[in-house]
Order: C-alpha cells, then structure tokens, then sequence
C-alpha cells in the first residue's frame, strides 16, 4: 500500500511525466550546471518563452504551402523540439559541453514547442465550428491528458529506473527516446487527423483582398476585441488563483498540518479523475446546449457554491478545534471526499466551456475585424496568462513567510496554528473565490452569447460569399 | 435540429457549419501525446 501510495504521490506530484520536467537534471548532471544556476536559467527563459507566443503568430500567418498550413507548422515545432531535447537529453549530455550549449538548446526547445503548441491551440476553431460539436473537443484532449501522464510515469517510475537505479544519464536518454516515441505516434495521429481540414480556403478572411498580418492588427484585436478582452480577465485570474492554490507548500500545509495526513490528498487525485471525464462530458453538453459563455458563468457559479461549503466545513471544524478528525472520522472524511470530487467537477465544466469559448473569440474575430487570425488571438492571451502566472510560486512562497517561514518551508509534521489554518484558507479557496467573482464580472461584458454566435456565423458565412463573388467577377473583367 | 448535408457540413437553423467526424476529433486530441510529453 505504501509502495502504491508513493507511487502515485511521484505521478501527481513531482510532474516528471514532461520530459521538461527532467530538464534541470540533465542541467546538472550532462552539462555540470549547480542546482541553483538551473534555476535562474529557467525562470530567465521564461521570460522569453512568454514573448515568443504572439510573434509566432506572424509566422503563423506567413506560411501557406501545397501541403497545407498547420500540418506544416505543427511537424516543424515538433521537430525543432525533438532535435532540441535529444541534444539535451542524450547526444550532447554528458560530453563535456557547459551552461552555453544548454542554454542556445532550451532556448531552441523554446522555439519548436510555441511552434507547435500555438499551431495546436488553432486545431479546435479549425476543425468545427458547429455549436454543439465545438465543446466536444475539448474532451478528448481531457482524457488524453489523464492517460498520458500515467502510461508515460509507469514506464518512467516502475520499468526505467529500477533498470538504471537513479537518475543519471542512461536514465535521463532513454526517458527521452520514450518521449520521443509517444510524440512522434502524436504528430503522425493529429496530422491525420486535421489533414481534411488543412486546406486554404479554411483560413481565409472575410474580404476579398489578402493583407499581410502587421503588429497593429495585433494591438487592434486587444484594443477592440471585447470578448477576448473579458475572457483575458476571466482565463487570468482563475488561472492566477487555481496556480497559487495548486503550489506543494499550500498542499502541504493543507493535507499535512490541517488535515494531518497528506497521503489523503493523493488518493483524492487518483480517485478523481473518472469523475473529471464524466463532467468534462457533461459540461460540453451543456456547452453545446446553451453556448459557451452560459456554461462559464453558470459553473463558475457553482465553483464558488461548492468553495463555499467547503470553506465553511473547515471552519467549522477549526471552531471545534479539530481539522485533524477529516482524517479519522469517516463521516468527515466523506464530505471532504464529497466537497472535493465537487470542486474538481465543477472547475471541469469552466475549463469545457472557456475552451469552446476561445474558438467562438476567434470566430468572432473574423467577423469583426474580416481576418482569420487565430494564432493572434490565441498568443496574445497566451502572453497574458504566463505573465500572471509566473508571479503564482511568488505569491505562495510570500505569504508563508507572513506567518513565519522565513528560513524553512512547511513540513507536514509542523503545529497547526491560527495563522496557518487562516492562510492556507485564504490561498487555497479565498484567491479561486476572487478569480471566479472576476469571471464573473468580466462576463457581464461580455455580449457572446449562444444567440449572439449564431449571429457571428451567420455573417461569416455572408462575407465569405460575398468575397468569393467578388473574385469571381473580378476575374471576369 | 442537426440536419446532415454531407461530410464535414450540417445545417442548423439555416445556417452552415462545419464539421468533424468523431474520429477526427480523437485523432487531432492526440495532440495531447506531444504536450504530456514534452511540454511544460
């Protein structure tokens, strides 16, 4: 049991699945860089991986080729980043070559995966833009994101490294053949997949002439582009809140010091996930029923309903003295099982529907402002949401140290005092309930409805036919 | 009413979408194979 428990603790919370996750070993041991310059290299890269995001949407713009748009682009960042990480991982590990050779190969890294995961976030608005097909999506790329991770740790944890017996370089290169491997069967699937779709009259504009994308189309879409404005706001803050919330400190002061078993907190991961899928499935339903906006707000709504009751059920426990009877007393233990399943449904359905809702900004776009330009829109939230996420480890570690972790961090086995409780309440439920109310708000702005996308499609369509018209009779003069 | 055209198309309240088979869904969600994989 012991074994078993750990092994999911390794799955769910070291995040090792990504072979990036890896990157700050093969730093130290196949390029001899200390732990602590690692670090400083990979927040500084950060920072440039958060700029790259809407310049690739110039790029995403320029290419056009007999072989499609996004097949292209998708195989090309792959392939950047493969060649990338095998340097990183297995040619150039362990030959001598020092922090130069690492840093030019991750900012390399950098390069192919905004290539590719730009290109892979204008997938959905590509492949339909049916009402009720479009949150369906989302799903699969749900339940792909469940499954991976798990195949990927089984083989990493239970066959690789008791074969290699730690982490070292026979370890670290074979991890990233296997990587390597899973992606390589990816590209080959998706391109399949959208190569139906890949095809250039499906991203044309609305107007008949063509115009090269320019840096004040970009500024334009942020400075007009109400709805993409209102789910910035929305996407931001719960993204801000839910990352503060997720940073181990806080889980350990939550599931070690005030519940006093952090192993409870592990199993509630593993257990929720077929719960997850099952409202993933609902939400788009829902989604597909009464638009992507409606969803949102509706099940932000009940975010904060269920936060609400949990923050209520700690409290109430705190006020008797004892958070530590979740753990012991199975009634308790149930309702914490129950508030928490909730929780993680209900966060499901917002993440359905804000997925959906990205596609209808970009649709959105193209009626507005006559050009298909989902790699704008899709970048520049992008840039947005790492600048305020990056502060998220920032914001935890800051608030430790109000109640006294100056010097050391929070140990499962420390005494729980009035400041932890409250500021654990605080960062795990409070931030999330001020996210959520500024979603909230934000929607309030927001025009977008189901009614108001039919609409938006409609005029798509009319455009679009006028345009080709005009061609037409253009080509006949 | 969803109402079929053909492959890759429907009609809903008189207006055009397009479409995608299931399969095609799940085939371009293996995205997720690269992301799990590789990305942060």
């Amino acid at each position: 049991m012991a074994d078993y428990i750990g092994f999911h603790r390794r799955i769910y919370r070291d995040e090792f699945y990504s072979l990036i996750g890896l990157a700050s070993y093969t730093a130290n041991i196949g390029f001899g860089i200390a732990t602590v310059a690692v670090g400083v290299i990979l927040t500084f890269t950060r920072i440039f991986d958060a700029v790259t995001d809407p310049l690739l949407a110039f790029v995403y713009d320029k290419v056009n080729t007999r072989f499609g748009k996004v097949r292209i682009l998708l195989v090309s960042g792959w392939a950047i980043m493969v060649f990338a990480l095998l340097m990183m991982f297995n040619w150039a590990a362990g030959k001598g070559h020092g922090v130069v050779t690492f840093v030019v190969l991750y900012v390399i890294y950098i390069i192919g995966y905004t290539l590719y995961n730009m290109t892979s976030q204008t997938l959905s608005p590509l492949i339909t833009n049916e009402p009720k097909q479009r949150p369906l999506v989302g799903v699969f790329v749900t339940i792909f994101n469940y499954v991976i991770p798990i195949a990927l740790n089984v083989i990493y944890f239970m066959s690789l490294m008791p074969k290699y017996g730690g982490y070292n370089l026979e370890f670290l290169a074979s991890a990233c053949w296997i990587a390597v491997g899973f992606s390589a069967v990816g590209i080959v699937l998706v391109c399949i997949g959208i190569s139906a779709f890949d095809k250039p009259e499906n991203f044309v504009g609305t107007t008949a002439k063509k115009e090269k994308l320019k840096l004040k189309d970009m500024i334009d879409v942020l400075k007009n582009n109400r709805p993409l404005q209102c789910y910035i706001a929305s996407g931001a803050s719960d993204k801000i809140a839910q990352q503060v919330a997720s940073q181990s400190i806080i889980g350990t002061m939550l599931g070690g010091i005030i519940i006093g078993d952090i192993s409870i907190s592990t199993m509630l991961t593993t257990i929720s996930i077929i719960p997850s899928i099952i409202f993933a499935f609902i939400g788009a339903k829902y989604a597909g029923k009464h638009g992507s906006k409606k969803t949102i707000v509706t099940w932000t709504y009940m975010c904060i309903y269920v936060t609400g009751a949990m923050i209520l059920f700690f409290v109430f426990l705190h006020m008797g003295g004892n958070t530590r009877a979740i753990s012991t007393a199975m009634p308790l233990m149930i309702v914490y099982v129950v508030l928490t399943l909730a929780q993680n449904a209900t966060k499901m359905c917002v993440t359905t529907g804000n997925t959906a809702f990205m596609a209808d900004v970009i649709d959105y776009e193209l009626d507005r402002g006559g050009k298909y330009i989902p790699a704008v829109v899709s970048g520049v939230y992008s840039l947005i949401d790492k600048l305020v996420s990056s502060v998220s480890a920032l914001i935890a570690t800051g608030a430790v140290t109000l109640i006294g972790y100056r010097e050391t961090m929070p140990q499962p086995t420390d005494e729980l005092t009035g400041g932890v409780f409250w500021m654990t309440m605080v960062l795990m439920f409070g931030f999330p309930l001020i996210g959520w109310v500024i979603t909230l708000i934000a929607m309030r702005f927001c025009s977008l409805n189901k009614d108001e996308m039919v609409e938006v499609q409609k005029r798509i369509a009319d455009k679009k036919a006028a345009a080709k018209q005009a061609i037409i009779e253009e080509a006949l003069k | 009413m969803a109402n079929e055209k053909k492959t890759g198309q429907s009609e809903i309240g008189g207006v055009q979408y397009r479409r995608a088979s299931l399969w095609q869904i799940i085939l371009v969600s293996t995205g997720a194979f690269i992301g799990m994989s590789f990305i942060p």
